[in-house]
């Protein structure tokens, strides 16, 4: 029995005859703040929502703080913070209705956090009295953002959360998650293309590749340890390097091998004809997803 | 010349093509109407030239309007403020074409009217206004929605109208006068209609957007804006709500605003109170023996009221299909119950009663409706009976939500003239048995079906999986 906070095991899910995720295990543990990345259409939503029980998976177990994510408890619950892809806010109210609303629901709500939340991202009174549907898509996300921050959660889920932010929302909201989040303790896990942000916040990625975890780990330790090994045909064809993650024909005809971890990399550069290189965390993103 | 023609032809198909099967739905439908009213004055006059010569014009009018009622809010829709302003001629040519079309429909009216009962100017002066109101209604402008409702009170109420003023603008200067008048009222309408961009155009838009795209891609009704006593309204029942923090009553905002019980009774307390005003007007100025038939048969004329229990109920399933983002976020929230049975029994719980709550304010309008019409005891009686006949509705709101989702559309037509149909059989079998009025056995038959109906939508919704996102299992 592990203290992971959320606990999958072989979760399967497909939509028609598309398999989206494939016997998937997955834990999360607590204070941990992974980045999931994966190509679009790749399921992160999908896993995302299987993981908070919003969707059924046709097979496999999720637990949430211990509890089967089918029957979470009123306490569970009101220890998870989400904000999903599409910020879909009751738009018929305001935004200062639609807090009072969810404050009703949830027993612990940090007024204080949200309002000096609001009053940092720019909603003054006249945008508090004003319309959901009527908000632009970037402050419809980040009032998603602060509504899912306003009971302190201590489990926050954000699917791809910054993707309808200006830079300068950006920014902010990654200092509000950094400072006020990620600083406190909170366990995040959230999707995002942007990797720059990642880069930012994220202590640890998840890259989502063909329904399962196809690679996980610190973010510092994966960029350290993920190489790419150019070179001939003749001197790469039929030899497996230690740690190979992936391998490609170049239009060249030259070859090159994605590794990460292996033992052995630095002698093999001072090999003639081969070429070790460093990856940036977009060469990675590319090389484990494609 | 050539130029033209193909300008106007383009704009005429571009304005039919934003209704898909525009032109098989009104040649289908003028096919029909010119069969029926050609049989009817067949059975009735037995003469077979009036029937052909009278067909001929149902076909030749039915198909002008039909393309017209379809053209005109098409051509509204293409005028974008990005087309009006940029692209070369195209809002030119949609106001031509409109204008033509109208022109065409205002002579073919009038020339139709030769020769009968008919006052050629009074069809040519309301032909044309209609027109206008109708377009101006279609680009989103309430006052020609309420321009079409009040031209139909004039029509009732013709009798009522002074006769001196009837008279005075079918002839001279008076006519000449209405029609300077409906011209005017017209280019009022076009200028609506056809913006030529600006901030007043984009404002328009929304109005239009949700005038003429009433449906949204999935074939859901688009949600209408509140007007500020409504949105007050709902203010204060949403501040009270939440206030109270009682889960079941912050449930039901989930169907929005508009389709709040509170908001639901603002709209009934409204048409009883149009109602009385027209009834008020109608029985003062009717008279005596207009006055006792719209005592005998004025309660029958409530009962449209009741196909609000069938849209009420659309209304809730298209909600709930639609409000599926903000169900992931209530379903994490701390005071709905944990598990698919009981959450599901919650949500099951709230929707009935709101069902419940509005069949019986609907039931009670209708009633009011009856009252206000003189009906007597007798009569009411009836109308009550049949208001119990849209009961077995309520059961509709309790489905398999995480499989289904969304309007019933026929199943819910279908159910319903099922259950009315054994509710009768029922009622005239019950008559006859025990000599118990057939509306009260029918009516009764319909609690039953009601009851038994709730019951095995009730289990069923407990067994489903987790209600809510709604649709996403679908």
């Amino acid at each position: 029995m592990t203290n992971a906070i959320i606990q999958s095991a072989a979760i399967s899910k497909q939509f028609g005859s598309v398999p989206i995720l494939n016997r998937l295990d997955w834990q999360v543990m607590p204070g941990q703040v992974i980045g999931l990345l994966g190509r679009n259409g790749a399921g992160k939503s999908t896993l995302l929502e299987c993981l908070l029980g919003l969707r059924e998976a046709d097979a496999g177990t999720v637990h949430v703080y211990g509890e089967d994510v089918a029957h979470l408890s009123d306490a569970a619950r009101a220890r998870i913070g989400y904000v999903p892809q599409k910020s879909d806010l009751f738009e018929w109210m305001t935004p200062r209705q639609m807090l009072a609303y969810f404050r009703a629901l949830y027993p612990r709500w940090n007024g204080a956090k949200v309002d000096g939340l609001l009053a940092r991202w720019g909603f003054d009174q006249l945008m508090q009295n004003k319309p959901i549907s009527k908000l632009s898509g970037g402050e419809q996300q980040r009032l998603s953002i602060i509504r899912a921050l306003a009971h302190d959660p201590e489990l926050l889920v954000l699917d791809e959360p910054v993707s309808a932010l200006d830079p300068v929302g950006r920014r902010e909201f990654l200092r509000e998650l950094i400072d006020g989040v990620i600083e406190r303790g909170t366990t995040v896990v959230f999707s995002t293309h942007i990797l720059s942000d990642l880069e930012r916040v994220a202590l640890d990625l998840a890259f989502l590749k063909d329904g399962r975890i196809a690679l996980q780990g610190r973010l510092d330790e994966l960029l350290e340890g993920a190489r790419r090994v150019v070179g001939p045909a003749s001197l790469l064809d039929g030899r497996q390097l230690a740690g190979e993650l992936r391998r490609q024909r170049t239009a060249d005809g030259s070859v090159s091998v994605i590794t990460h971890g292996g033992a052995g990399l630095a002698q093999l550069g001072k090999e003639s004809g081969l070429r070790v290189e460093a990856l940036s965390l977009e060469d990675l993103f590319i090389e484990v997803t494609q | 010349m050539k130029t033209l023609l193909k300008d106007y032809w383009l704009v005429w198909r571009m304005a039919l093509s934003a209704r898909s099967r525009a032109d098989v739905l009104i040649l289908g439908f003028t096919a029909f109407l010119t069969l029926l009213v050609a049989f009817l004055v067949m059975v009735t006059k037995d003469d077979a030239v009036l029937a052909a010569s009278t067909a001929l014009r149902v076909a030749v009018g039915g198909a002008m309007m039909g393309w017209l009622l379809y053209f005109v809010p098409g051509a509204v829709k293409l005028n974008t403020p990005s087309v009006a302003c940029l692209v070369p001629r195209l809002r030119r040519r949609l106001i031509e074409s409109t204008v033509l079309a109208w022109a065409c429909m205002i002579a073919f009216a009038t020339l139709v009217s030769l020769g009968t009962k008919l006052s050629p100017a009074l069809v040519l002066l309301a032909t044309g206004t209609w027109l206008a109101a109708y377009g101006l209604g279609q680009s989103g402008h309430r006052g020609g929605s309420w321009m079409q409702v009040a031209f139909a009170g004039v029509f009732f109420f013709s009798r009522s109208l002074p006769p001196a003023l009837v008279e005075g603008i079918q002839h001279g200067i008076g006519f000449a006068i209405a029609c300077l008048l409906m011209l005017a009222f017209g280019a009022y309408a076009l200028q609506h209609m056809f913006m030529a961009g600006g901030d007043r155009h984009y404002v328009a838009r929304e109005a239009q957007a949700l005038q003429l795209e009433r449906t949204t891609a999935a074939g859901q009704f688009k949600e209408r804006k509140q007007n500020r006593f409504d949105a007050s309204l709902y203010r204060w029942v949403l501040a009270r709500d939440t206030a109270a923090r009682n889960s079941a009553r912050l449930l039901v905002h989930l169907l929005g605003a508009r389709n709040h019980w509170v908001n639901r009774a603002v709209v009934l307390v409204s048409i009883l109170a149009l109602a009385g005003v027209a009834l008020f007007i109608m029985r003062a100025n009717a008279r005596p023996d207009t006055q006792q038939l719209i005592a005998n048969l004025g309660w029958l004329f409530a009962l449209p009221l009741l196909l609000g229990a069938v849209f009420d109920t659309e209304k809730r399933n298209v909600r709930l299909k639609d409000t599926a983002g903000e169900q992931a976020l209530l379903r994490l929230a701390p005071p709905l119950p944990a598990g698919a049975s009981a959450f599901n029994r919650k949500v099951a719980v709230t929707l009935l009663r709101t069902a419940l709550l509005e069949w019986a304010m609907l039931a009670g309008a209708v009633l009011c409706l009856g009252m206000m019409t003189g009906a007597s005891a007798a009569n009411l009686f009836k109308q009550a009976c049949l208001c119990c006949l849209t009961l077995p509705l309520v059961a509709a709101t309790l489905r398999d939500h995480a499989h289904r989702s969304g309007l019933l559309g026929w199943r819910l037509l279908l159910g319903c003239a099922l259950s009315f149909g054994a509710s009768l059989a029922v009622g005239v079998a019950l008559e006859r048995a025990s000599g118990l009025p057939y509306a009260a056995g029918a009516a009764l038959a319909s609690m039953a079906i009601a009851a038994v109906l709730v019951a095995r939508a009730f289990r069923r919704a407990e067994a489903a999986p987790y209600a809510f996102p709604a649709g996403r299992l679908a």
